[in-house]
């Protein structure tokens, strides 16, 4: 009896985890692991789930119990390794690819994985690779045609990309990562209306989805052919997170320093203190651009609407 | 019992000490870069990072390379050096020496705090933001103002033990 409401639960919390309705399936996966604890299985299902939702310290604990109950699981290392890569952990993520292609050389959950990392990480061959070798496993996957749309972009092969997500859309016009793939193939062949009507379809679907957010910023700025530039570093910035963000602040710093200390020695006083001058002025428009363009996406965001042909 | 699943709340002992990533790196332009090095280190135990001991191990060969760099160009500065060397351009020399040193701390502080920042970014967005920790930065400031150059009187050669700043 306990036997089977646990099965039930764990394939209604599955078939909820497939439709996207992960709040659903969080409540299964309770009625599921209420009915059987030591479930490993259940366990590295429901980390997963949390990883999707971006609740990044309950899918460390959830993945860890999993392999705790059974440290040979697959399933178990998928879930740490997509845990491990949503909390930065690229290394850790790469670790779990390896492990279960050990464990399972023909599944399709560490090719997955690997498409996640090589996505993350921008690694345009790689994420090319592990794509190809999803779709011979899995011939129809929407995923993997996403993932194959990507590589192409990121390699400047727009009209490939757009094919290849057009595709996509065929198979799941309501898949927000084929919405915004087809916005990244606009925007590498420079269509910027379309690649942002793309990535608001795609925020429509999915509101917290970063790198669809990225798309309708740059696609928006490169509609304002006038104005847009002066927002260039902001966006760069934007993109590329406050890492970059501080490396610039060093490499400014450095050329400033050494710039100033040639100035001093040589006594170009005027020059030294343009210099000054000029780098607070700097400093000041770049902090300035970042306000503006808050308010200038915080703007263009409110627009989300989906697109069903573009 | 129904099985609960994890709250999403940080499970390493001291995480409500924790501050924004970029704090320390940015009151260290005010306030001197050991005691940003110290709460750079400290904020990625309070932060629960995976790899805080190869942060805590890379902060004090950090420290002491470039705290060693200081040393040497204090030393090379005191004693004349520069001039014996380069003649006129010792002090162009000693600049750039000295811009050397000031940069070295901002790439260490850059590093530590470059494998914080996910985790920062993700504990901020968990309800209440994490804090710019401006209580620190004041005391920092302040001791940076009046502490250390009374004990550059006593001790000659404070700076680079404590680090320059940029106010």
């Amino acid at each position: 009896m306990t036997s089977d409401l646990f099965d039930a639960a764990l394939q209604a919390a599955e078939d909820a985890m497939r439709r996207g309705s992960h709040h659903t399936a969080l409540r299964h996966f309770e009625d599921a692991l209420t009915a059987n604890p030591e479930s490993a299985e259940a366990h590295a299902l429901l980390s997963v789930c949390l990883s999707r939702m971006n609740r990044r310290f309950g899918a460390v604990e959830e993945a860890e119990r999993a392999l705790r109950i059974d440290p040979e699981l697959p399933l178990g290392h998928i879930a740490l390794g997509y845990a491990a890569l949503a909390t930065g952990d690229v290394k850790g993520a790469k670790a779990a690819v390896e492990h279960v292609h050990r464990l399972e050389p023909e599944g399709v959950s560490a090719l997955t994985l690997r498409c996640d990392i090589a996505l993350a990480t921008r690694e345009q061959g790689e994420l090319k690779t592990a794509a190809l070798a999803l779709l011979a496993r899995a011939p129809e996957d929407v995923y993997a045609i996403c993932m194959l749309s990507r590589a192409a972009s990121l390699g400047g092969k727009g009209a490939e990309a757009e094919r290849l997500a057009r595709e996509a859309l065929r198979i799941a016009p309501d898949d927000a990562t084929a919405h915004e793939m087809i916005g990244w193939a606009f925007f590498a062949q420079r269509k910027y209306r379309q690649a942002k009507e793309a990535a608001l379809s795609a925020l429509s679907m999915a509101p917290d989805n970063e790198t669809a957010f990225m798309l309708m910023a740059a696609s928006a700025l490169r509609q304002r052919w006038l104005t847009g530039w002066m927002f260039s570093f902001a966006l760069w910035v934007m993109q590329n997170s406050e890492r970059t963000f501080m490396t610039a602040v060093i490499i400014f710093n450095a050329v400033l320093m050494l710039t100033g200390d040639l100035l001093w020695h040589y006594e170009q006083t005027p020059w030294l203190e343009a210099l000054n001058y000029g780098s607070w002025a700097l400093a000041i428009i770049a902090l300035g651009s970042f306000v503006i363009l808050s308010r200038i996406l915080a703007h263009e965001a409110r627009n989300v609407r989906l697109v069903q042909d573009y | 019992m129904r099985y609960r699943i994890p709250d999403e709340v940080p499970r390493h002992r001291f995480a409500r000490f924790a501050t924004r990533a970029s704090a320390p790196y940015w009151a260290s332009l005010v306030g001197g870069f050991l005691p940003a090095l110290l709460w750079s280190t400290a904020n990625a135990w309070f932060l629960g990072c995976r790899d805080r001991r190869w942060q805590t191990a890379f902060a004090l060969i950090g420290y002491s390379t470039v705290a060693a760099i200081g040393a040497v160009r204090l030393w090379l500065y005191q004693s004349g050096t520069f001039e014996t060397v380069f003649g006129h351009d010792g002090r162009l020399v000693n600049a750039l020496m000295n811009s050397a040193y000031f940069l070295g701390w901002l790439v260490v502080l850059r590093i530590l705090i470059g494998r914080q920042v996910d985790l920062a970014a993700y504990r901020g967005s968990l309800g209440k933001q994490l804090p710019w920790g401006v209580v620190l930065i004041g005391l920092m400031v302040l001791t940076d103002r009046f502490v250390v150059p009374a004990v550059f009187d006593y001790f000659n050669g404070i700076v680079w033990v404590w680090g320059p700043s940029r106010l």
